[in-house]
């Protein structure tokens, strides 16, 4: 079953060793996703259990046209998106929304080697719950405002102006990082 | 070769392409068994289980609703049914040597189909059309598509055990609102039914709940499973009553330095109180007292805890402390008339400086000054702010000299002060 269209032919028959070759290939990467919805890891693992229960379930319906693994990511995105909004009910997301300050930004450029995976997903954790879907979506996961705007109920200019300052706060503390970076290394060589 | 991204968007991107985390061990497990249990749900078995299962019940409707003279058919029913359950039992324990074999469960399924006739008054022609084909075909097509390994899970479940409800609660007590969050822990169960105690109901698997008032709260859980119903609780869920933090600020106007000042606490059952003046100085009185000693504008916060540990805390934004001489203020000099004395009642917009008096701010309730010389002879005294001294004692110019006053007084508000100074008595040359 190493072949992908196997694979998947044998997972919409509820073959048990198949759902486990698949969850072996995807957990990890799909747990990463998760992370930058929710950082408490117990909880990402929630939902990463119900994205998964949904993939097994709704397999049915992949009609093999686009990527599986494209299809997937969607799954677990609106799983994370659903949890968000039972949330959002509880009110368990109390972030003050305020404007952000803007701060000048020449030419700044971003290394890859500058920053480590677990630092970004901290930056991205650090947002307020609303900046945080909206960049998640927006940046990483590819959606279109109007997508965002219909996923998350909120209007498509809230959703834009909302992705603007994310990205400045995202700029900002990147710029944090970065110094903090640079005193360590200063003192490091001092 | 180092990428390098002008967009954020494209550093993140390329950072979370691949970015994973490993997830616990026993997260597989999870998911396998509730695909077991939802695979066991949805196949052919389970519907036949679940047929035997509805046939009883309407059969014993009938017993026990029929009219006298069907009695003598029903008891035959009775009878006809016990053995259909009995063929449905053996049917499932045969299945694995039977797989296919239409024959052995066609009977059965017939004879459940009459008594279904019976009860919901259908023809042959139409529960033929509707039933018999359907779950027939759907037993066998599962049966030949399953291997081997779920069969036998699928047999193993087939003899249920009944649901184990089990929970915790991530706080037994807590202050009002307090919210529960629950943990399920519950085994061989697939629907649940919480009971909060308050008049609240979940169906969530795993809720949290907020209790907005105090009072001791059960919680229970009826857990439904292929194997029954069976409910648990947890006793005495202790919501307490919330702190209520109540102070009055008395003052309406700037305090000044050095000025006692007293916030009343309405506070109800105070265990502890803590003050925090924002000067770096505390208190742990019921009644705020303190004095700043610096002028400044301070934060004092008060936090108060309840005998159950609940708290509470009330702020004072914005308190101005300033000193006495911001508020009222002498000269250090003044220069008396020479020909003559005039009056004490000054006016402040001369220019003269011919009379002692202070410039002050707000109003003055009280007021006392005392001028002595050197010699300690009280040359002058007044009770009234708007009379100051013309330099003169008992009608005689007094000479040039230093002169000590002592003032003290009461600004409205409560602002109490009282310090002492000198000033220096010139002679204008003539």
């Amino acid at each position: 079953m190493k072949n992908e269209q196997e694979l998947i032919e044998q997972c919409k028959k509820q073959n048990s060793k198949a759902q486990k070759i698949l969850y072996d290939r995807y957990a990890g990467l799909f747990l990463g996703i998760c992370m930058r919805y929710v950082y408490e890891r117990s909880e990402a693992e929630d939902i990463l259990q119900e994205g998964f229960l949904k993939i097994f379930t709704k397999i049915k319906e992949f009609e093999g046209r686009g990527s599986f693994e494209g299809w997937m990511k969607r799954v677990i995105v609106n799983t994370a998106i659903t949890h968000y909004h039972k949330n959002l009910k509880h009110n368990k997301y109390h972030y003050d929304i305020g404007d952000v300050q803007e701060t000048k930004f020449e030419n700044e450029t971003y290394k890859d080697s500058e920053f480590t995976g677990d630092e970004l997903l901290k930056v991205i954790n650090s947002l307020p719950e609303g900046y945080k879907m909206i960049f998640n979506l927006y940046a990483i996961e590819g959606y279109k405002h109007k997508e965002i705007s219909a996923l998350l109920k909120i209007d498509i200019n809230t959703s834009k102006s909302q992705y603007s300052r994310a990205k400045k706060l995202i700029r900002k503390k990147l710029g944090q990082l970065k110094r903090e970076a640079k005193k360590e290394k200063d003192t490091k060589s001092a | 070769m180092e990428k390098e991204f002008k967009n954020i968007e494209d550093l993140f991107k390329s950072k979370f392409e691949d970015y994973q985390v490993q997830p616990s061990d026993k997260l597989w497990n999870n998911i396998d068994s509730k695909l077991k249990i939802r695979r066991f749900l949805n196949s052919g078995l389970s519907k036949l289980f679940g047929l035997s299962v509805t046939v009883a019940i309407i059969t014993l409707a009938i017993i026990n609703f029929k009219s006298n003279d069907i009695v003598n058919n029903v008891s035959e029913q009775k009878n006809d049914k016990k053995s259909i359950l009995t063929k449905d039992i053996s049917a499932q324990n045969n299945k694995n040597k039977d797989i296919g074999n239409q024959s052995s469960n066609a009977p059965f399924v017939d004879q459940a189909l009459l008594k279904l006739d019976k009860a919901g008054h259908k023809n042959e022609a139409e529960r033929e059309k509707e039933f018999a084909p359907i779950i027939i075909s759907k037993s066998i097509k599962q049966i030949e598509n399953s291997d081997a390994q779920i069969q036998d899970e699928q047999i193993n479940l087939a003899v249920p055990s009944p649901p184990v409800p089990v929970f915790s609660l991530d706080a037994k007590d807590g202050c009002a609102p307090f919210t529960v969050k629950i943990k399920n822990l519950s085994k061989a169960a697939f629907t649940y039914e919480w009971d909060f105690g308050d008049g609240n109901q979940s169906n969530d698997f795993m809720p949290q709940h907020t209790y907005r008032y105090p009072g001791i709260y059960r919680i229970s859980l009826k857990a439904k499973g292929i194997g029954g119903t069976a409910v648990s609780y947890i006793d005495s869920v202790i919501v307490h009553e919330q702190a209520n933090a109540d102070i009055q600020w008395p003052y309406e106007n700037e305090l000044l330095t050095g000025q006692k000042i007293q916030i009343p606490n309405y506070s109800k059952n105070i265990a502890k109180v803590e003050w925090n003046f924002g000067d770096e100085h505390f208190s742990h009185d019921k009644n705020g007292q303190h004095i700043f000693k610096q002028k400044g504008e301070y934060t004092i916060c008060m936090k108060i805890w309840s005998e159950n540990g609940c708290v509470d805390s009330a702020v004072i934004n914005n308190i101005k402390v300033v000193d006495i001489n911001e508020k009222i203020v002498f000269p250090n000099a003044f220069t008396p008339n020479m020909d003559g004395p005039v009056s004490g009642y000054y006016n402040p917009a001369d220019v003269y400086n011919d009379v002692f008096y202070p410039k002050y701010k707000g109003e003055i309730e009280e007021y006392e000054l005392r001028i002595f010389s050197k010699f300690g002879v009280e040359v002058f005294k007044s009770n009234d702010v708007s009379y100051g001294w013309n330099g003169y004692y008992h009608n005689r110019l007094m000479p040039e000299d230093v002169y000590v006053y002592i003032v003290h007084g009461k600004f409205e508000g409560n602002q109490k002060f009282s310090f002492k100074g000198d000033v220096t008595l010139l002679h204008k040359n003539k």
